[in-house]
Formats: structure tokens, C-alpha cells, sequence
């Protein structure tokens, strides 16, 4: 009971906003493809001088899923950052995240989704918790298109969101059994609000519609995303939690919206994927050096599946590597330890309970290239 | 005791304004074409002018003529530096959700893409001024790093009366 309790605190103590709808698509030519590689750099950029502290990366498909659906989204690395990035990024994330209240050495997280577009109910019983290509994602969403797929969506498929495209007339009827359902199996409903912004004609569609599911769940279970297409249709945490209120949120359960609820789904699809039935967790111990403490390793710290990750960065790895006009800290003889050990800085800041297999060694062989 | 409880009268009456009229004081920074790769000339200079503009549109838009009518009587933008993009907006607090949703949804100012980002929100000018001044420094920090050596003495003459703007603000 203790130990739960001060789990609560560690994680509401931390502030953290995510934008979980970037939409990822390929492009057919190379140079196409280059432009959208370079859009997308440059719309994550953005988010993370905003203040986002994750995204997630959006590939949508329409109907039957094949072999050819599994995830192919590449994550962005440090390198392509620093390559397009000005060099004011670290000091201006830095600046806004201390506005925000976000701890400053939290990393910048970066998640793939799947959004998929149902037609029949075929189509919906693909999804279920047995199709291997749903499992190489860490998100996956579900786009209803008419009554029964929605229906069926919201009381059988094993999805995590239900995007619904609120900015033309709804192909179906929107109930509150269907929608209180969906709610008790832990679906969260999500909301874009990158049409309120663009398009003036959607506006109207986007509220009038988005109205009804914003009473019916009262901010339980949703949440708010950009669907931007490009840089310009980010909007600040704040400011998008403020957009909501247009629709009937209160402040405090739009902020919820954009930073706990994503949290927790996040929290929560992970660990579908990495738990059988919620309960158990399969392992390979290797051999490593230090002896691990029998009872922590069988106690697993519940918040350790999103804390480090790949692709995850760093900002003080931000900082060592852009070319620096003025003087600044100086980052590189911390750099130059972390290249020989091989553990990121924020080990050494938050004391961890399992011993790390550490997927960053990326990064730090990155960091003892430059230095 | 005369000049003491002259002192007093006056007191009084500006807390009785200040009880009056609750205003509300956000402090914006302006993105100036978020997809264009980083050029170091500005597209458009800001000014109070073209920025109460572009608000206005967009209240008008969004919430209509009546709409813009409640707000205008409070609505003023107090500050605008053109070289760290910073903006003090006031409102009356009824008109905050809806002046700031109006802002969010700008787009453009005259033929350039922008993009608002809220950096602070305080009820009084005091706390406004603090903020203020803490923000437009740190955005001052950071322009010079990004203009390296190419910043000249009228950019650092105009920047600092700038800052002493916000300092006489009221």
C-alpha cells in the first residue's frame, strides 16, 4: 500500500504534455518522400520547442490490414535534429519548459501509431489482440465510418483511441451506452483540433460535433491531438487546452486531456502489449554483471515501460552537439563520461530501481563521435 | 494629517478602479513562419497596430459583431517588440476565453503565416511586468546567439528601450 501511494506522487509531480497524432505518411518518389521527411523534422522541431514532451507518429490505412502494414516508421535520431535545428533550439525549449512547469531533463519521447479505417465489421474483427501487425506498434487507433463499425469499436475491438473525423457530417449516430462502454474498457476517444484552426468551414462541423462527445464523457478518457500537417497548425499545450473550453471542457479537465489522459493511455497500451493478461511479464534475464537483487527484479515498478526508451532525447545531448556561437555551459566533459560508461545522464539524476539494458547506447556513441 | 489622509483618499479610489475592473494581462510570443527554413530577415515588422488587427479579425470571424463589440471596450495590446516577438494583450477577465481562443486561431498577420503561443497569464499589471520582463530578456538572449556578430548598435539601442517600456507600463 506505501509503495503504491508514493508511486502516485512521483508521477503527478511530473508535468508532461504529448501530442499523439503527427500524421506519418510515405511518400511514392524519393523526392517526395524527402519533403516529407523534412516537413515532419520540421513539425516535431516545433513541437519540441512548444513544449511537448512526446509525440506520437500516425500512419493511417483504410480497410484489411496485410504484412506490408507493419511498422516501418523510422524514428527521428538526434543527428537529423541538429542538422536542420537552429541554434537557439536548446535554449528555447529550455525557456519554455520552465514556463510550463516541465522538468527540463525530461526527454522528448517518440511513439508509433497505426490509425485504421473500418468499413465492415470483417474489417473490425481484424482487430483483435492476436494480429501481429498491431503489435508492432505501440498505439493503435480505430476509425469507425458508419453505426455498426462503431458500435462494434466501441464494445469489442482491441484498440487503444477511437478517432473520429468530426469535421464533416458524422456518418453515424453517436450514443451515450456506446460511448459509456467504450469508456469502461479503456478506450479513450480522441478529438484534432488542427481543423478548428485551418479550415474555416470545419469549424462548424468540428464544434457542433465534437459537443456532444465532450458531454457525454465529460473529459474522462479523451484526448486532444493536432492532426497538423504542417508546423503551422501546432498550437502551445496551454493554448489547445484553452481551445477546448470552446466545446465545453472545464480548464482543469482540458489540461487533464492533454497531459495526464495521454499519459495514462500511453501507460496503459504499453503494458497490454508487454503483459499477459496485465499479470505477467516475460523476461530474458542476461548475464550481467551486477548481481540482480531477486526481489526487485520480480516487483516490477510499474512506470519503467515508458521511462526510457528508443529514440528517446536528451536535451543536454541537444545542447553538446549544436555548434555554439556563444559561450554556454560546458557540456562536453560530461559528455565524454557518459560515451565511456555508456548510461544516459538521466540515470545518474533519478536513481533506478532495475538494472537498464541501455537502448541508448545510440546516442552516446553519437556523443563520443562529435566529441 | 492633512497630506496623510489626502494620500489615503487617493489609495481608496484607485482600489475601488482596481476592484472595478478585473483585467487580464497575457503575455504572447509570435512564431513568424513556422515552415520556412530559418531566414534572418523578418518577413513583416510588428507592430500594436497590425496585431490588434489581425486579433480583431479573428474575434470577428469566430464570435461575430457582438462578439468583437464586448470585447474592444477592453481590449488593448499594450506592448509589442518586434525584435524578440513578445506581446502584452489586455482584456476584462469575461472576455479572456474568448479573446484567447480568438488568438490561437490567428493564422496571419497581413500576407505573413503566424503563429501565437501564450508564454504568461496574470491578473494584475505588477505580476504582468515581472514576466514580462523575465521572458522578453530570455528571448533577448537568444536572438543574440542566433545573429551572432552581426547585431548592431541601433538593435541594441532599440531593445533596451523597449525594456524600459514594459518597466513604465501601467
Amino acid at each position: 500500500m506505501p509503495k503504491r501511494r508514493r508511486n502516485d506522487n512521483t508521477q503527478s509531480s511530473k508535468i508532461e504534455f504529448l501530442d499523439l497524432n503527427l500524421p506519418y505518411t510515405i511518400g511514392e518518389s524519393s523526392k517526395a518522400s524527402a519533403t516529407k521527411k523534412k516537413t515532419r523534422l520540421k513539425i516535431v522541431i516545433k513541437a519540441m520547442e512548444l513544449g511537448y514532451t512526446g509525440v506520437a507518429y500516425n500512419h493511417s490505412i483504410k480497410g484489411a490490414m496485410s504484412n506490408s502494414d507493419t511498422c516501418a516508421i523510422s524514428l527521428i535520431p538526434l543527428s537529423s535534429i541538429v542538422q536542420v535545428a537552429p541554434q537557439t533550439l536548446f535554449s528555447s525549449v529550455k525557456f519554455h519548459r520552465e514556463l510550463l512547469n516541465v522538468p527540463v531533463n525530461s526527454p522528448f519521447r517518440q511513439y508509433t501509431r497505426l490509425t485504421v479505417a473500418v468499413d465492415s465489421m470483417i474489417q473490425v474483427a481484424a482487430l483483435n489482440s492476436g494480429n501481429p501487425v498491431l503489435k508492432t506498434y505501440d498505439l493503435v487507433a480505430v476509425k469507425p465510418s458508419n453505426q455498426i463499425t462503431f458500435e462494434q469499436a466501441c464494445k469489442v475491438a482491441e484498440v487503444d483511441i477511437i478517432a473520429i473525423n468530426f469535421s464533416d457530417k458524422l456518418p453515424f449516430r453517436m450514443d451515450f451506452h456506446n460511448v459509456k462502454a467504450a469508456i469502461k474498457r479503456g478506450i479513450y476517444f480522441e478529438i484534432t483540433y488542427s481543423h478548428l484552426i485551418s479550415d474555416i468551414n470545419a469549424r462548424r462541423q468540428m464544434i457542433t460535433n465534437s459537443k456532444l462527445l465532450v458531454e457525454w464523457t465529460r473529459g474522462k478518457n479523451l484526448i486532444f491531438s493536432s492532426a497538423a500537417a504542417s508546423a503551422s497548425e501546432l498550437r502551445g499545450p496551454y493554448d489547445v487546452a484553452n481551445l477546448s473550453s470552446l466545446l465545453g471542457l472545464s480548464m482543469k479537465h482540458a489540461k487533464a486531456a492533454i497531459s495526464k489522459n495521454c499519459r495514462s493511455l500511453l501507460h496503459d497500451s504499453i503494458q497490454k502489449k508487454q503483459y499477459y493478461k496485465n499479470a505477467i511479464k516475460v523476461e530474458r534475464i542476461i548475464s550481467s554483471t551486477k548481481p540482480i537483487d531477486s526481489k526487485e527484479a520480480w516487483f516490477c515498478d510499474g512506470d519503467d515501460h515508458i521511462s526510457s526508451r528508443e529514440g528517446d532525447l536528451l536535451l543536454d545531448d541537444v545542447a553538446t552537439k549544436v555548434p555554439k556561437i556563444s559561450k554556454a555551459i560546458d557540456f562536453a566533459s560530461i559528455a565524454e563520461k557518459i560515451a565511456s560508461n555508456g548510461f544516459p545522464l538521466k540515470d545518474w539524476l533519478s536513481p533506478s530501481k532495475l538494472p537498464k539494458m541501455s537502448k541508448e547506447v545510440n546516442l552516446a556513441s553519437i556523443a563520443e563521435a562529435m566529441v | 494629517l492633512i497630506y496623510f489622509y489626502f494620500l489615503l483618499q487617493t489609495d481608496l479610489q484607485l482600489w475601488i478602479i482596481m476592484v472595478r475592473f478585473r483585467n487580464r494581462y497575457l503575455v504572447m510570443e509570435i512564431f513568424l513562419d513556422p515552415n520556412k527554413d530559418l531566414a534572418k530577415d523578418d518577413p513583416i515588422i510588428l507592430t500594436a497596430n497590425n496585431v490588434s488587427k489581425a486579433i480583431k479579425d479573428s474575434i470577428r470571424q469566430n464570435f461575430g459583431e457582438c462578439g468583437l463589440a464586448s470585447l474592444i471596450g477592453s481590449f488593448q495590446v499594450t506592448y509589442v517588440n518586434n525584435i524578440t516577438k513578445l506581446c502584452i494583450i489586455r482584456v476584462a477577465r469575461e472576455g479572456l476565453e474568448k479573446l484567447w481562443s480568438s488568438t490561437t486561431m490567428v493564422r496571419s498577420i497581413g500576407q505573413c503565416q503566424v503563429m501565437f503561443n501564450l508564454l504568461d497569464l496574470s491578473g494584475s499589471i505588477r505580476a504582468c511586468k515581472v514576466a514580462a520582463l523575465k521572458c522578453d530578456e530570455a528571448k533577448s538572449e537568444q536572438y543574440k546567439q542566433l545573429m551572432g556578430d552581426n547585431i548592431t548598435p541601433e538593435i541594441t539601442e532599440t531593445m533596451q528601450n523597449c525594456l524600459e517600456k514594459i518597466k513604465i507600463l501601467s
